[in-house]
Protein backbone atom coordinates (compact mmCIF):
# COMPACT_ATOMS: atom_id res chain seq x y z
CA UNK A 1 0.00 0.00 0.00
CA UNK A 2 2.83 2.39 0.85
CA UNK A 3 4.96 1.84 -2.10
CA UNK A 4 1.40 2.57 -4.07
CA UNK A 5 0.97 6.04 -2.23
CA UNK A 6 5.08 6.74 -2.96
CA UNK A 7 4.94 5.62 -6.72
CA UNK A 8 1.78 7.78 -7.32
CA UNK A 9 4.44 10.83 -5.78
CA UNK A 10 6.98 10.12 -7.98
CA UNK A 11 7.44 12.87 -9.68
CA UNK A 12 6.99 15.12 -6.54
CA UNK A 13 9.77 15.83 -4.53
CA UNK A 14 10.03 15.18 -0.79
CA UNK A 15 10.83 17.93 1.94
CA UNK A 16 11.56 17.59 5.29
CA UNK A 17 8.49 20.32 7.15
CA UNK A 18 10.25 23.10 8.40
CA UNK A 19 9.33 23.03 12.18
CA UNK A 20 10.53 19.25 12.29
CA UNK A 21 14.18 19.31 13.03
CA UNK A 22 16.62 16.55 12.43
CA UNK A 23 19.61 16.48 15.03
CA UNK A 24 22.28 14.33 14.63
CA UNK A 25 23.63 12.92 18.22
CA UNK A 26 26.93 11.07 18.70
CA UNK A 27 25.03 7.39 19.73
CA UNK A 28 21.95 8.17 18.60
CA UNK A 29 19.43 11.13 16.47
CA UNK A 30 16.39 12.70 17.73
CA UNK A 31 14.04 14.83 15.38
CA UNK A 32 12.04 17.48 16.96
CA UNK A 33 8.54 18.23 16.21
CA UNK A 34 8.83 21.87 17.62
CA UNK A 35 5.12 22.36 16.60
CA UNK A 36 3.47 19.57 17.98
CA UNK A 37 5.92 19.67 20.38
CA UNK A 38 7.20 16.47 20.69
CA UNK A 39 10.76 14.32 19.88
CA UNK A 40 11.18 11.67 18.02
CA UNK A 41 14.67 8.98 19.40
CA UNK A 42 15.89 7.67 16.07
CA UNK A 43 19.26 6.36 15.06
CA UNK A 44 21.90 8.68 13.35
CA UNK A 45 21.23 6.94 9.97
CA UNK A 46 17.85 7.84 9.76
CA UNK A 47 19.20 11.69 9.99
CA UNK A 48 21.90 10.99 7.43
CA UNK A 49 18.78 9.34 4.78
CA UNK A 50 16.70 12.54 5.65
CA UNK A 51 20.02 14.84 4.53
CA UNK A 52 20.34 12.71 1.37
CA UNK A 53 16.78 12.15 0.52
CA UNK A 54 15.48 16.18 0.92
CA UNK A 55 14.59 18.51 -2.33
CA UNK A 56 15.07 14.88 -4.07
CA UNK A 57 12.60 13.30 -6.97
CA UNK A 58 10.70 10.70 -5.43
CA UNK A 59 11.31 8.47 -8.35
CA UNK A 60 15.05 9.02 -8.38
CA UNK A 61 15.13 7.81 -4.29
CA UNK A 62 13.16 5.03 -5.36
CA UNK A 63 15.04 3.77 -8.09
CA UNK A 64 18.39 4.74 -5.59
CA UNK A 65 17.03 2.75 -3.00
CA UNK A 66 14.91 -0.27 -4.46
CA UNK A 67 16.21 -3.61 -3.09
CA UNK A 68 16.75 -1.45 0.40
CA UNK A 69 14.29 -2.43 2.40
CA UNK A 70 15.58 -0.47 5.26
CA UNK A 71 15.19 2.56 3.35
CA UNK A 72 11.95 1.73 2.31
CA UNK A 73 11.31 1.69 6.44
CA UNK A 74 12.51 4.71 6.61
CA UNK A 75 10.72 6.08 4.58
CA UNK A 76 7.68 4.86 5.50
CA UNK A 77 8.50 6.11 9.05
CA UNK A 78 8.97 9.61 8.26
CA UNK A 79 5.77 9.68 6.18
CA UNK A 80 3.58 8.19 8.85
CA UNK A 81 5.05 10.43 11.73
CA UNK A 82 4.59 13.55 8.80
CA UNK A 83 7.96 14.63 9.15
CA UNK A 84 8.44 14.66 5.23
CA UNK A 85 5.95 15.60 2.92
CA UNK A 86 5.83 15.28 -1.40
CA UNK A 87 5.39 18.37 -3.14
CA UNK A 88 5.69 19.65 -6.98
CA UNK A 89 7.40 22.91 -5.71
CA UNK A 90 10.69 22.41 -6.04
CA UNK A 91 12.07 23.63 -2.95
CA UNK A 92 10.59 25.46 0.45
CA UNK A 93 12.28 27.74 2.83
CA UNK A 94 14.13 26.50 5.87
CA UNK A 95 13.35 28.24 9.56
CA UNK A 96 15.22 31.01 9.75
CA UNK A 97 18.04 31.13 11.78
CA UNK A 98 17.10 33.98 14.28
CA UNK A 99 13.53 33.86 13.90
CA UNK A 100 12.90 35.11 17.96
CA UNK A 101 10.18 36.59 19.09
CA UNK A 102 12.53 38.59 21.31
CA UNK A 103 10.52 38.43 25.03
CA UNK A 104 10.93 41.87 26.94
CA UNK A 105 11.95 40.50 30.19
CA UNK A 106 15.90 41.17 31.49
CA UNK A 107 15.68 37.80 33.21
CA UNK A 108 12.82 35.51 32.78
CA UNK A 109 12.70 32.73 35.19
CA UNK A 110 13.84 32.92 39.19
CA UNK A 111 14.14 30.79 41.73
CA UNK A 112 14.28 32.07 45.28
CA UNK A 113 14.91 30.69 48.74
CA UNK A 114 12.92 32.52 51.27
CA UNK A 115 15.36 33.55 54.57
CA UNK A 116 15.29 36.16 57.37
CA UNK A 117 17.68 38.25 54.52
CA UNK A 118 15.02 38.00 51.93
CA UNK A 119 11.93 38.81 54.42
CA UNK A 120 13.23 42.02 55.31
CA UNK A 121 14.33 43.09 52.00
CA UNK A 122 10.88 42.14 50.42
CA UNK A 123 9.84 45.15 48.82
CA UNK A 124 12.74 46.10 47.07
CA UNK A 125 13.19 42.45 45.76
CA UNK A 126 9.54 42.64 44.58
CA UNK A 127 10.06 46.09 43.13
CA UNK A 128 13.37 43.97 41.42
CA UNK A 129 11.22 41.20 39.85
CA UNK A 130 8.62 43.57 38.00
CA UNK A 131 11.00 45.68 36.82
CA UNK A 132 13.12 43.15 34.97
CA UNK A 133 10.19 41.50 33.92
CA UNK A 134 10.18 38.10 35.66
CA UNK A 135 7.26 35.74 34.28
CA UNK A 136 8.23 32.79 35.91
CA UNK A 137 8.84 32.66 39.93
CA UNK A 138 9.53 29.69 42.31
CA UNK A 139 9.85 30.29 46.07
CA UNK A 140 11.30 27.82 48.29
CA UNK A 141 10.27 28.12 51.91
CA UNK A 142 11.45 25.96 54.66
CA UNK A 143 9.02 27.40 57.35
CA UNK A 144 6.63 24.70 58.30
CA UNK A 145 3.82 26.40 58.84
CA UNK A 146 4.08 28.65 55.30
CA UNK A 147 0.36 29.48 54.33
CA UNK A 148 0.10 33.18 55.48
CA UNK A 149 3.94 34.10 54.11
CA UNK A 150 2.31 32.69 50.44
CA UNK A 151 -1.03 34.95 50.71
CA UNK A 152 1.33 37.79 51.62
CA UNK A 153 3.60 36.77 48.55
CA UNK A 154 0.86 36.31 46.22
CA UNK A 155 -0.91 39.23 47.41
CA UNK A 156 2.81 41.69 46.43
CA UNK A 157 3.31 40.06 43.39
CA UNK A 158 -0.69 41.10 42.24
CA UNK A 159 0.86 44.19 40.12
CA UNK A 160 3.65 42.31 38.90
CA UNK A 161 4.58 40.97 35.55
CA UNK A 162 4.61 37.51 37.12
CA UNK A 163 2.45 35.36 35.23
CA UNK A 164 3.42 32.17 36.64
CA UNK A 165 4.16 31.34 40.16
CA UNK A 166 5.01 28.13 42.01
CA UNK A 167 6.53 27.21 46.05
CA UNK A 168 8.28 24.39 47.14
CA UNK A 169 7.82 23.65 50.88
CA UNK A 170 7.86 21.30 53.84
CA UNK A 171 4.49 18.73 53.95
CA UNK A 172 1.95 20.82 55.46
CA UNK A 173 -1.96 21.53 55.32
CA UNK A 174 -2.95 23.54 52.46
CA UNK A 175 -5.26 26.70 52.53
CA UNK A 176 -7.66 25.78 49.84
CA UNK A 177 -7.80 29.24 49.43
CA UNK A 178 -4.73 29.47 48.15
CA UNK A 179 -6.21 27.81 44.13
CA UNK A 180 -8.05 31.18 43.77
CA UNK A 181 -4.99 32.61 42.88
CA UNK A 182 -4.69 32.24 39.28
CA UNK A 183 -0.91 33.53 39.25
CA UNK A 184 -0.31 30.06 41.29
CA UNK A 185 0.08 27.52 39.39
CA UNK A 186 2.30 24.57 41.36
CA UNK A 187 2.62 23.42 44.82
CA UNK A 188 6.01 21.29 45.54
CA UNK A 189 5.53 19.75 49.22
CA UNK A 190 8.58 17.46 50.09
CA UNK A 191 8.89 15.16 53.25
CA UNK A 192 5.53 14.28 51.98
CA UNK A 193 4.05 10.58 53.58
CA UNK A 194 3.37 9.33 50.18
CA UNK A 195 4.30 10.37 46.84
CA UNK A 196 1.06 11.80 44.94
CA UNK A 197 -0.20 14.48 42.31
CA UNK A 198 -3.19 16.36 42.70
CA UNK A 199 -4.86 19.39 40.71
CA UNK A 200 -7.13 21.77 42.08
CA UNK A 201 -8.18 24.12 39.99
CA UNK A 202 -5.11 25.49 37.51
CA UNK A 203 -2.83 24.55 41.24
CA UNK A 204 -1.35 21.04 40.80
CA UNK A 205 0.16 19.59 44.08
CA UNK A 206 3.29 17.75 43.83
CA UNK A 207 3.70 15.52 47.42
CA UNK A 208 7.50 14.33 47.26
CA UNK A 209 8.66 12.05 49.66
CA UNK A 210 12.30 13.30 49.45
CA UNK A 211 13.72 16.14 51.33
CA UNK A 212 15.04 19.12 49.97
CA UNK A 213 18.53 18.73 49.71
CA UNK A 214 19.27 17.64 45.88
CA UNK A 215 15.94 19.33 45.15
CA UNK A 216 17.85 21.87 42.63
CA UNK A 217 20.42 20.06 41.83
CA UNK A 218 20.33 20.19 37.84
CA UNK A 219 19.68 16.97 36.68
CA UNK A 220 18.60 15.95 33.30
CA UNK A 221 15.44 13.89 33.15
CA UNK A 222 12.34 13.75 30.26
CA UNK A 223 11.47 17.23 32.51
CA UNK A 224 14.05 19.02 31.39
CA UNK A 225 13.07 18.78 28.11
CA UNK A 226 11.48 21.27 26.15
CA UNK A 227 10.44 21.18 22.64
CA UNK A 228 9.05 24.03 21.51
CA UNK A 229 9.87 26.83 18.41
CA UNK A 230 10.77 29.63 20.92
CA UNK A 231 12.92 26.89 23.11
CA UNK A 232 14.45 25.73 19.77
CA UNK A 233 15.02 29.60 18.56
CA UNK A 234 16.34 30.37 21.98
CA UNK A 235 18.75 27.36 21.43
CA UNK A 236 19.98 28.05 18.38
CA UNK A 237 20.99 31.36 19.01
CA UNK A 238 21.68 31.18 23.38
CA UNK A 239 22.24 28.63 25.81
CA UNK A 240 18.46 27.46 26.39
CA UNK A 241 19.27 26.46 29.49
CA UNK A 242 20.58 29.44 31.34
CA UNK A 243 19.35 32.05 29.25
CA UNK A 244 16.82 34.86 31.47
CA UNK A 245 17.08 32.38 34.27
CA UNK A 246 18.73 32.68 37.09
CA UNK A 247 18.74 31.47 41.02
CA UNK A 248 19.00 33.49 44.14
CA UNK A 249 19.94 32.29 47.67
CA UNK A 250 19.07 32.82 51.06
CA UNK A 251 21.33 35.69 50.73
CA UNK A 252 20.02 37.50 48.06
CA UNK A 253 23.01 36.37 45.77
CA UNK A 254 21.88 35.69 42.50
CA UNK A 255 23.36 32.85 40.53
CA UNK A 256 22.38 30.29 37.53
CA UNK A 257 21.89 27.13 39.69
CA UNK A 258 21.99 26.11 43.94
CA UNK A 259 25.79 25.03 43.40
CA UNK A 260 27.07 27.91 41.29
CA UNK A 261 29.88 29.63 43.25
CA UNK A 262 29.81 32.92 41.32
CA UNK A 263 27.63 35.57 42.53
CA UNK A 264 26.59 37.61 39.76
CA UNK A 265 24.86 40.39 42.28
CA UNK A 266 22.55 40.36 44.84
CA UNK A 267 18.71 40.85 44.33
CA UNK A 268 18.67 43.78 47.10
CA UNK A 269 21.26 45.80 44.74
CA UNK A 270 19.23 48.88 42.58
CA UNK A 271 17.58 47.93 39.39
CA UNK A 272 20.51 49.98 37.61
CA UNK A 273 23.21 48.32 39.16
CA UNK A 274 21.33 44.71 37.85
CA UNK A 275 20.58 45.55 34.08
CA UNK A 276 24.26 47.69 34.07
CA UNK A 277 26.37 45.06 35.81
CA UNK A 278 24.90 41.56 36.81
CA UNK A 279 23.22 40.92 33.55
CA UNK A 280 26.40 41.62 31.70
CA UNK A 281 28.11 38.90 33.80
CA UNK A 282 25.13 36.64 33.43
CA UNK A 283 24.93 37.07 29.64
CA UNK A 284 28.49 36.31 28.72
CA UNK A 285 27.76 32.92 30.20
CA UNK A 286 24.10 32.30 28.67
CA UNK A 287 25.33 33.36 25.28
CA UNK A 288 27.76 30.18 25.18
CA UNK A 289 25.92 27.79 22.99
CA UNK A 290 25.64 24.00 23.55
CA UNK A 291 26.89 24.09 20.16
CA UNK A 292 30.22 25.30 22.18
CA UNK A 293 30.09 22.91 25.11
CA UNK A 294 30.98 19.37 25.83
CA UNK A 295 29.77 17.40 25.41
CA UNK A 296 26.31 18.90 24.86
CA UNK A 297 27.78 19.64 21.32
CA UNK A 298 27.31 15.72 20.23
CA UNK A 299 24.33 15.31 22.36
CA UNK A 300 20.79 14.88 20.69
CA UNK A 301 19.08 16.95 22.96
CA UNK A 302 21.06 19.84 22.47
CA UNK A 303 18.45 21.99 21.02
CA UNK A 304 15.95 20.80 23.86
CA UNK A 305 17.90 20.53 27.06
CA UNK A 306 16.87 22.97 30.43
CA UNK A 307 18.87 21.94 32.49
CA UNK A 308 20.87 24.82 34.66
CA UNK A 309 24.47 23.17 34.06
CA UNK A 310 26.92 25.96 34.20
CA UNK A 311 29.60 25.87 31.29
CA UNK A 312 33.35 25.85 32.77
CA UNK A 313 36.38 26.59 30.51
CA UNK A 314 38.47 23.83 29.48
CA UNK A 315 42.31 23.77 27.21
CA UNK A 316 40.22 23.54 23.94
CA UNK A 317 36.71 25.46 24.90
CA UNK A 318 33.73 24.81 27.61
CA UNK A 319 32.07 21.68 29.23
CA UNK A 320 29.32 20.57 31.34
CA UNK A 321 29.16 17.60 33.57
CA UNK A 322 25.95 15.87 32.72
CA UNK A 323 24.18 12.82 34.20
CA UNK A 324 23.14 11.96 30.55
CA UNK A 325 25.88 10.50 28.18
CA UNK A 326 25.49 11.31 24.72
CA UNK A 327 28.14 8.83 24.18
CA UNK A 328 26.29 6.03 25.35
CA UNK A 329 22.63 7.54 25.11
CA UNK A 330 22.20 6.48 28.78
CA UNK A 331 22.06 7.91 32.09
CA UNK A 332 24.26 8.03 35.01
CA UNK B 1 -25.83 15.44 10.66
CA UNK B 2 -24.63 12.09 10.82
CA UNK B 3 -28.03 10.81 10.07
CA UNK B 4 -27.56 12.93 6.66
CA UNK B 5 -24.21 11.88 6.14
CA UNK B 6 -25.23 8.27 6.31
CA UNK B 7 -28.00 9.08 3.65
CA UNK B 8 -25.86 11.02 1.59
CA UNK B 9 -23.38 8.48 1.19
CA UNK B 10 -25.80 5.69 0.48
CA UNK B 11 -27.50 7.43 -2.43
CA UNK B 12 -24.11 7.98 -3.80
CA UNK B 13 -23.57 5.02 -3.55
CA UNK B 14 -26.54 3.49 -4.81
CA UNK B 15 -26.34 5.56 -7.75
CA UNK B 16 -22.54 4.80 -8.21
CA UNK B 17 -23.28 1.23 -8.14
CA UNK B 18 -21.21 -0.90 -5.54
CA UNK B 19 -19.24 -2.31 -8.38
CA UNK B 20 -18.29 1.03 -10.20
CA UNK B 21 -17.32 2.48 -7.15
CA UNK B 22 -14.92 0.20 -6.46
CA UNK B 23 -13.67 0.52 -10.10
CA UNK B 24 -13.65 4.59 -9.56
CA UNK B 25 -12.19 4.81 -6.11
CA UNK B 26 -8.18 4.17 -7.04
CA UNK B 27 -8.13 6.48 -9.67
CA UNK B 28 -9.84 9.38 -8.39
CA UNK B 29 -8.73 9.31 -4.22
CA UNK B 30 -5.48 7.42 -4.93
CA UNK B 31 -3.11 10.51 -4.36
CA UNK B 32 -5.06 12.06 -1.71
CA UNK B 33 -6.47 8.62 0.40
CA UNK B 34 -4.30 6.01 -0.29
CA UNK B 35 -3.51 4.48 3.25
CA UNK B 36 -5.44 3.26 5.88
CA UNK B 37 -5.76 6.64 7.53
CA UNK B 38 -6.58 5.04 11.40
CA UNK B 39 -3.23 3.72 10.77
CA UNK B 40 -1.16 7.16 9.98
CA UNK B 41 -2.53 8.92 12.71
CA UNK B 42 -0.54 9.24 15.37
CA UNK B 43 -1.27 8.39 19.42
CA UNK B 44 -0.48 11.88 20.23
CA UNK B 45 -2.13 14.45 17.73
CA UNK B 46 -2.18 18.11 17.37
CA UNK B 47 -2.45 19.22 20.92
CA UNK B 48 -5.52 20.51 22.44
CA UNK B 49 -6.34 23.73 23.77
CA UNK B 50 -6.72 23.56 27.12
CA UNK B 51 -9.61 26.22 28.18
CA UNK B 52 -8.94 26.49 31.50
CA UNK B 53 -5.42 28.19 30.61
CA UNK B 54 -5.46 31.84 31.58
CA UNK B 55 -6.04 34.79 28.41
CA UNK B 56 -2.30 36.06 29.54
CA UNK B 57 -0.95 32.16 28.33
CA UNK B 58 -2.30 31.96 24.89
CA UNK B 59 0.42 30.26 23.01
CA UNK B 60 2.38 33.58 21.79
CA UNK B 61 3.06 34.44 25.18
CA UNK B 62 3.65 30.70 27.06
CA UNK B 63 6.90 29.98 29.17
CA UNK B 64 8.27 27.74 26.69
CA UNK B 65 10.64 26.02 29.02
CA UNK B 66 9.67 25.72 33.03
CA UNK B 67 13.04 27.08 33.92
CA UNK B 68 13.28 25.70 37.52
CA UNK B 69 14.68 22.49 37.40
CA UNK B 70 12.94 20.96 40.40
CA UNK B 71 13.80 17.09 40.85
CA UNK B 72 11.41 15.53 42.76
CA UNK B 73 13.36 11.64 42.81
Amino acid sequence: MELTYLRNNKDKYIHVFSCCIPVKGHERGAIYDIQREEIELVPNTMIDFIEYIKNRKVSSVLEEFESDKMAGKYLDFLEKNEFVFYSNTVSFPELSAKSINEDTSVIQFMTITLSEFINNNLDRIISNISDLGVKRLHVHITDQDCMGTIHELLHLLEHSRVTNVSFSMPYQKIDKKLYNNNRLKALYLFNAPKEKVEANNEVTNFFITVSDARMFLPKFNINTVDVNSTAYNIAKNYNLSIYKTVFVDELGKIKFNISDKTSYGNITDSFEEITTGTIKKLSMIWDIKKEDIAPCNICEFRYCCTVTHIPFKTDDGYAVSCNYNPYTAELN
Amino acid sequence: MSQKNEYMKKTLLKEMGYEKKKELLPVIFSHTTPMDVKKIKRDRPFRMVDTSIHQSEIYCLRIYKDGINISTE
